[in-house]
């Protein structure tokens, strides 16, 4: 299960957006060195964490982040468009359209649950084409080092290779951009031997007691009992607890 | 050639690499971008994992196999200063990054064996697949010409090309891994690709001359093959030159 993060609900997911963000600090700006990025509060954020940034986070069952991917639409501005241009081939449709939403600051946690942590960053893989049938765009780019290459073929997503790759300041990268269809989601799904819907998007809750997982597990087995696709939580909890969910 | 038709070529077969049918065109492709680099033997080769002693497996080469035989009879595996240095690299490496005017007697002999080959020039690409194992893509000819602006392309083709020959390797005729031959055969065959002759293996291994004789019958038998050299170049493809039952393999770091 993969909760998507929007301005509708962060409220709801302020903990665990926090936590990300200090994730993020830990991995790309302490692991990998990444000099350029900003620090704040211990954090790490740029200029793409904005009221249009959509974030997808796995959480376990104590409501930590375990995984988690910024979403952003490219139509006004793009990581790659913005700063590495120079990756997209001029025979290739610029990286920043209408149709278009841009992928970054993917990670894993380390340490805890190492099946758990594996099993959520396939689902993150699976949501992020979700996103795309879900808010209607038809593909979404990244970039990826290129050592990862090798896993980035495994994903499961269909991918393309938008240039030649080029050194940046902590190695070399390319830019690629994958496929949001239902065929895609549908492959992508079939990767990780997942046959049911990740993503679900639980509006903004007031105050709740019961973790994040179970609130959402109730909310898919509700509003697939009211036979809707789309997996939004059928109320608006405005308060929840464990006592109400049982 | 010039350097953006090179780079255009390089970057046109990264996407289509994926469509090559067999390892045959794998190679043939590969072999006619990377040429305009001045690379003229390459291989992808699996290593292991980390933890884990580490056995060489070549995946897909292009076709040399008496330095491939040398490589492996002489155990240069063990000395290699660029097995040495994949251990903590990431990044691609040239033998100049590696190469030390203080090294051992046996690694200079290493460097020379492969400058007699034709091989002046050589660069490594680190490979790690998604199943974590260690591997690396070589890169050697008399003359590399690899500038900063095509060296991450290069760098990018030489992991689809182990990629997509090891997922070849995988599923088509060359999928069958384990070996038919036993230690004993395997040993007069590491001795055969150095060169030695019956008499020669007999004396090494302590055994009568038409023993050896008999031991390369069934070796020809067992892998349908009408000489001796035939039978060096499928064992040093599939990997089992060295082989468990053979010298200790170098142990991976701790």
């Amino acid at each position: 299960m993969i909760h998507l993060v929007t301005t509708a609900n962060r409220g709801t997911y302020e903990d665990q957006l926090k936590a990300y963000h200090v994730l993020r600090k830990q991995i790309f700006v302490d692991a990998l060195g990444w000099r350029a990025l900003k620090v704040v509060n211990g954090g790490e954020y740029d200029d793409y964490d904005d009221a249009r940034a959509t974030y997808l986070l796995g959480l376990d069952d104590d409501d930590r982040v375990r995984v988690g991917l910024r979403m952003r639409p490219a139509d006004d501005r793009s990581i790659i468009d913005d700063l590495f241009p120079h990756l997209v081939d001029t025979s290739r449709p610029p990286a920043r359209r209408a149709d278009l939403w841009e992928g970054s600051r993917i990670l894993s946690a380390s340490g805890g649950d190492g099946a758990i942590t594996r099993r959520l960053a396939g689902e993150l893989r699976i949501a992020a084409v979700e996103l795309g049938v879900l808010r209607g765009f038809s593909s979404f780019s990244g970039m990826c080092d290129v050592v990862h290459l090798p896993r980035w073929r495994a994903n499961g997503w269909r991918g393309v290779i938008l240039g030649a790759p080029a050194a940046y300041d902590e190695g070399e990268a390319f830019a690629f951009e994958a496929e949001v269809s239902r065929d895609a989601v549908l492959q992508v799904r079939a990767r990780y031997g997942v046959t049911e819907q990740v993503i679900v998007e639980l509006p903004h809750l007031v105050a709740c007691t019961a973790p994040l997982n179970e609130i959402a597990s109730f909310g898919l087995a509700l509003a697939r009992g009211q036979g809707r696709c789309n997996w939004v939580a059928a109320h608006q909890l405005e308060t929840a607890s464990e006592a109400e969910l049982a | 050639m010039s350097d953006h038709k090179r780079l255009q070529r390089a970057l046109d077969l990264v996407s289509h690499i994926e469509e090559a049918p067999d390892i045959d065109t794998l190679n043939l492709w590969f072999r006619d971008v990377a040429g305009a680099f001045g690379v003229r033997h390459f291989a992808a080769v699996l290593l292991g994992r980390y933890g884990h002693p580490l056995m060489p497996r070549t995946i897909c080469a292009s076709s040399d196999p008496q330095w491939a035989a040398r490589y492996y009879a002489r155990n240069y595996f063990q000395i290699d200063p660029s097995v040495v240095a994949l251990r903590r690299r990431t990044r691609p490496f040239a033998w100049s990054d590696v190469e030390r005017p203080e090294a051992p007697r046996e690694v200079k002999a290493l460097w020379h064996d492969v400058r007699a080959n034709g091989d002046a020039d050589g660069f490594n690409v680190p490979w790690h697949t998604a199943a974590g194992e260690l591997g690396v893509v070589s890169l050697r000819g008399p003359h590399l010409d690899i500038d900063e602006k095509a060296r991450p392309l290069l760098r990018l083709l030489a992991l689809y090309y182990a990629e997509v020959g090891r997922e070849l390797a995988e599923t088509g005729d060359d999928a069958e891994s384990a070996c038919p031959l036993t230690p004993r055969q395997l040993e007069c065959l590491r001795w055969a690709a150095e060169g030695k002759s019956d008499w020669d293996i007999s004396v090494i291994l302590g055994v009568a001359e038409n023993t050896v004789g008999r031991h390369f019958d069934n070796i020809r038998a067992r892998l349908d093959v009408a000489t001796r050299m035939q039978a060096v170049v499928i064992a040093l493809r599939k990997g089992w030159l060295i082989c468990p039952w053979g010298d200790p393999p170098m142990a991976a770091p701790s």
